[in-house]
């Protein structure tokens, strides 16, 4: 029996270190560590030995099982190593040929401005709103105090539908929306694209606006100095000059146009940002606003000209244009 | 408008700089777009009477002037040709500066001493004809300084007057602001005229309530000569031309006081009946600028008793125009409301110096002011006997003539502007504004009555004045809870960050196209709603109702410059006759892939249409939305048959797919072109559904193929249909691993490998059960299609 086992082991480790591949192994395994392998036989004869010479048998056929399981493994073991580093070895992939991948994709500027823009005043607590492109004369001009045959129609060069609808010169339309719709108080943002028939080469027929606008018990034109200050210096830096100008608008009053000192190749100066200012008491009276318990601020600026401001752009047509050479620049 | 200083001067002391001045009235509303500074140059320059004119001895081009400044006389050669004895020009003598800076000097002409020069209007800086001596008046007084007399060293103020400030439009108005700006006492002239009883017949008489007053006097025995230099030169600094007198004075006047005058020439009445009417439809006038302008109805007109007159106040018909041989005027001056005469302006297509100043409002208390101001200086300097019979028609009921006193309060004030501003800094600015102050009481000024209307008006003006440093900056104290984002700004952004993403350029277009890119889409919109009435060109003629001819515009343009891989996306506005559409765009051509280098990268590459459906459903994904598509109710430009149309419930929500090759040919693009175009809007409208959590089984599944054989009219979508209606429960998951033709299949068919993976919840099925769950479903399909399962 004993010598029958060791003949069992050098037999075994021979047929294990001539395996040359995992495959290989694995039958080689199944022959010597299987059912019907002469080790198995060996140990199924155990009971049919004398009582005394079981232990000692049954000991050593263990350790041969043992032994040659863990050779096995060993062997597995280098085998992998060996087609890993084949494998690695015959690589012949080039990581530094460009990527087969996507084009880049890039926002357009006016979007990346707008958002940058309504974030800021989002963190005032100003919800974004929006309203329709085409309007009435009521909403672009009536409900704002800009009655027809008024000079103040002179500021806006407006396209007409040929029913008469107007397509809107500004964004101040979606104030009057949201007044008559919502109670006060009432904080919103409305970015939108407006339309002035202009056909000078410095503007363009199509353009972007934000509009802004509080309305609350006890606002204060203070309090339009205090939000404006804030938006502009998280745009534009906290060292940059704010002045407050006098200026017109029929839905405001006081109105004011916002400037901030900027400076240009060396050169400063003023730049008009936005125009602003204490809600109109007539327009609360369109929108069935008590003018008496209720006071608010409205303010609009162009996004184009942050646009041109913040990337140095120096012409607006770029923006329409659409060269994807231009809008991956941003 | 332009404001010469030298004018302001006169009625108010002005020490500040040219500079500083622009900046106040900027910062108060008054916003100076351009200084320009005139004859800054000009030194020394007098007035002086050509006497005898010589023949130069060596020259045929020149002669000898001699001139006399009043004490002394000169020896001037000059090359002048248009120059005779006792003509008065303006003369520049030795040590004098003309306008381009050179000083003169005695010098000698071919052998002829000259001691200075006779100027042309271009040396003095005056104007750029330098033809020809400037010819002064003959009764120009000798030896004047004429830089001052003449008003030619003088800074111009081009200031934009707001709408709301017609009280400006005038050198009075803009004075009165100097005033309240800096301190400085405001002083009016005062008017004086010496009135004759000259009797006449003429009478006037409003019909219209937008005429409340209307003032005529009569002027008799005017010498209608050239206007003093002087006045010219103002004219001619505010953009005016000089005329004659007469209408160099009510311009004049018109400048200084804000009031446009008329003076019509008396002996081109027909009777001595004037009166002021609304125009019907169908009449018309020959204006002063000689254009025949048909008339609307409720324009408001001057009648000479049944003729037309003047466009009230628009401009004057030719009909009684003043000419040179003019002695007799009635001259107008008169109120016409702002709105009817601005839109009688619009109707006719004028704008005049006269019009803009009614229709932002004249000040009616003052018009007469007005007519005496020209009464005067057409007696100072044409002669004119002015009659005391003044025309007068007033309707002293009329709004216009109403005064106003507001409520003032300075604690209501201060509440709305967030300041703390005292009565000694506020009442001695509203004073010299011309607001009269009582204790809880403010009156306002006739010239602001249309303006100031309540506290707010009275806030801004103490706020402009005092500047808006004077009120600190605060943050609003109130609470308020920040509104809910609305689902469509959300589904935007997250749009636009998806796309982004996966490599496409965002765009942004005109809402607006032509006919041609319409057509080219073969789209039709409805012109009532969707044409514009007043494009600026037939490029941006009509609302878009899809963005596709936005989309190819943008494509064509890269095409034709050799960018042949496009991947846009916009998301923008489509509009229709009832409602705007919020949509998302996006187009691909070309490579999808950067630096394919190998034939399968070059191969993966080909495949647009897949490219642009993968991004459409993975898009889905990520918007969470289950949407049908199906080749129902395509649009005219989509391709016949690589595009599908795709639904929400039963509504259309956008199509994707390539385009007809016809379409984008249209715009020059030969290649393939596929789009995708979603109503964002329609995506958000279906009420959003909470997720419910599904246990997942954690037992293996078994995959089960089928290789259907099928004619190439039966689309996947309808076998898909088939194995969705017999879906057994342990079905998770159905797709196709292979699509395959060839000739020994027939060239009818094609073959379609699908394959179906099973899963038990809760324990791992049996072959059995797949092989008969399968089976089944293979029979179902053999008998629901036209297809066999091989």
């Amino acid at each position: 029996m004993q010598e029958s086992l060791e003949t069992i082991k050098t037999n075994s480790v021979k047929s294990i270190q001539s395996a040359d591949s995992v495959q290989d192994l694995d039958q080689v395994k199944s022959f010597l560590l299987g059912k019907k392998s002469p080790l198995m036989d060996v140990l199924k004869k155990i009971p049919t030995l004398p009582v005394e010479q079981r232990p000692e048998i049954g000991k050593l056929a263990n350790v041969v099982k043992q032994e040659l399981a863990q050779l096995i493994q060993q062997k597995r073991d280098n085998l992998i190593q060996a087609s890993q580093d084949k494998a690695l070895e015959s690589d012949r992939s080039d990581v530094s040929l460009p990527a087969f991948k996507r084009f880049n994709g890039a926002y357009h500027p006016l979007s990346l401005v707008t958002r940058d823009l309504c974030e800021l005043f989002s963190r005032c607590g100003f919800s974004i709103k929006q309203g329709p492109n085409i309007e009435s004369d009521f909403y672009n001009f009536e409900a704002l105090n800009i009655p027809e045959h008024h000079p103040a129609r002179d500021l806006h060069d407006t396209f007409y539908l040929n029913n008469k609808q107007v397509l809107r010169t500004h964004t101040s339309p979606v104030q009057i929306r949201e007044m008559i719709q919502t109670k006060p108080p009432i904080k919103i943002i409305a970015p939108g694209k407006v339309y002035r028939c202009d056909a000078d080469v410095s503007h363009s027929p199509v353009f972007h606006q934000i509009e802004g606008l509080y309305v609350d018990k006890g606002v204060t034109f203070a309090d339009l100095k205090g939000t404006l200050e804030f938006f502009l210096h998280a745009l534009f830096g906290k060292e940059k000059k704010i002045r407050f100008r006098s200026s017109y608008f029929p839905f405001t009053e006081p109105s004011v146009e916002v400037d901030v000192e900027y400076t240009f190749k060396g050169k400063t100066v003023w730049l008009e940002i936005m125009g602003a200012g204490m809600v109109q008491r007539k327009v609360f009276d369109h929108v069935s606003y008590d003018a008496d318990l209720y006071t608010g601020f409205a303010f609009g600026l162009g996004i184009e000209r942050v646009a041109m401001i913040l990337y140095g752009i120096d012409d607006i047509r770029l923006f329409y244009e659409n060269d994807s050479r231009f809008i991956r620049q941003f | 408008m332009k404001f010469p200083l030298s004018w302001l001067c006169e009625f108010v002391p002005i020490s500040d700089s040219p500079e500083r001045l622009a900046e106040l009235l900027s910062m108060a509303g008054l916003e100076v777009e351009g200084i320009e500074t005139f004859g800054d140059n000009l030194k020394g320059i007098i007035t002086g009477k050509i006497e005898k004119i010589d023949p130069h001895p060596n020259a045929d081009k020149l002669v000898i002037t001699t001139i006399f400044d009043g004490k002394k006389r000169h020896q001037i050669v000059t090359g002048a040709s248009n120059v005779s004895k006792g003509d008065v020009v303006p003369v520049c003598l030795p040590g004098s500066v003309i306008a381009s800076g050179m000083t003169l000097k005695s010098t000698s002409l071919r052998g002829v001493e000259s001691h200075g020069m006779l100027c042309s209007e271009k040396e003095l800086g005056v104007s750029e004809k330098a033809s020809g001596i400037w010819i002064l008046p003959p009764e120009t007084e000798l030896g004047l300084d004429f830089i001052s007399y003449a008003s030619l060293c003088d800074t111009v103020f081009d200031v934009a007057i707001l709408p709301n400030r017609g009280d400006c439009q005038s050198v009075w108005g803009l004075a009165r602001e100097i005033s309240a700006l800096t301190g400085q006492t405001l002083a009016l002239p005062k008017i004086s005229v010496t009135e004759s009883d000259v009797s006449h017949s003429f009478s006037v008489c409003s019909k219209s309530e937008h005429c409340p007053l209307y003032i005529g006097r009569y002027l008799t025995g005017i010498s209608n000569m050239a206007s003093p230099v002087w006045m010219q030169r103002r004219l001619a600094l505010c953009d005016l031309r000089a005329q004659s007198l007469i209408v160099d004075v009510t311009n004049y006047v018109l400048l200084e006081t804000g009031h446009p005058l008329h003076a019509f020439d008396e002996a081109k009445f027909k009777s001595k009946k004037i009166s002021v009417e609304l125009s019907k439809k169908g009449s018309s006038l020959t204006t002063l600028d000689g254009h025949k302008r048909p008339l609307q109805d409720g324009q408001l007109l001057i009648l000479n008793d049944k003729t037309p007159v003047a466009l009230a106040g628009v401009m004057g018909a030719q009909n009684t125009e003043v000419s040179d041989d003019t002695q007799n005027i009635f001259l107008e001056a008169a109120f016409f409301s702002p709105h009817v005469t601005r839109r009688s302006a619009t109707l006719v297509g004028l704008r005049t110096d006269s019009s803009v100043r009614f229709e932002k409002g004249t000040n009616i208390e003052s018009t007469d002011l007005a007519s005496l101001r020209a009464s005067e200086l057409l007696q100072q300097f044409g002669g004119a006997t002015v009659s005391k019979n003044v025309c007068v028609h007033e309707d002293k009921k009329s709004a216009y003539f109403k005064s106003r006193t507001l409520p003032f309060s300075l604690d209501a004030i201060n509440y709305f502007l967030g300041s703390s501003y005292k009565s000694s800094d506020v009442k001695p600015l509203l004073k010299r504004l011309g607001f009269t102050v009582a204790k809880n009481q403010v009156q306002i000024p006739a010239w602001r009555r249309a303006d100031i209307e309540a506290m707010p008006c009275i806030a801004e003006e103490i706020s402009r004045l005092l500047g808006f440093d004077s009120i600190p900056a605060t943050l609003p104290r109130q609470a308020l809870i920040q509104d809910s984002v609305d689902p469509l700004v959300l589904m935007t952004q997250r749009t636009e960050d998806f796309l982004v993403s996966n490599g496409l350029v965002q765009v942004n277009t005109y809402p607006m196209v032509s006919q041609a890119s319409l057509d080219g889409c073969l789209m039709a919109v409805d012109s009532t709603s969707m044409g514009l009435a007043n494009p600026l060109s037939p490029e941006l003629a009509f609302m878009r109702p899809s963005l596709l001819p936005s989309l190819l515009q943008i494509c064509q343009h890269h095409h034709a410059r050799q960018q042949r891989d496009c991947a846009f996306f916009e998301v923008g506005t489509a509009f229709s006759p009832d409602q705007e559409d919020q949509v998302c765009a996006f187009m691909l051509t070309g490579n999808f892939f950067e630096s394919a280098s190998t034939a399968s990268q070059r191969d993966v590459n080909a495949l647009l249409n897949q490219h642009c459906q993968g991004l459409f459903s993975q898009w889905l994904a990520f918007a969470k939305l289950s949407v049908r598509v199906d080749r129902t109710d395509l649009d005219n430009w989509a391709h016949p048959v690589q595009s599908q149309a795709v639904f929400l419930g039963q509504k259309k929500i956008g199509t994707i797919g390539l385009i007809h090759p016809k379409v984008s040919a249209a715009f020059g693009i030969t290649e393939p072109v596929a789009y995708c175009e979603i109503s964002l809007r329609a995506c958000v409208e279906r009420p959003r559904e909470m997720p419910r959590y599904m246990p997942f089984s954690s037992f293996p599944h078994t995959r089960r193929d089928m290789a259907c054989l099928v004619p190439h009219e039966l689309a996947y979508s309808e076998i898909k249909a088939i194995i969705d209606k017999c879906r057994h429960k342990t079905v998770i998951d159905v797709g196709v691993f292979d699509v395959f033709e060839s000739e020994s299949i027939g060239t009818d068919k094609r073959s379609i490998g699908i394959y179906v993976l099973y899963q038990g919840q809760n324990k791992t099925l049996s072959d059995d059960k797949v092989n008969k769950i399968h089976q089944r479903l293979c029979d179902q399909l053999q008998t629901a299609l036209p297809l066999q399962i091989r």
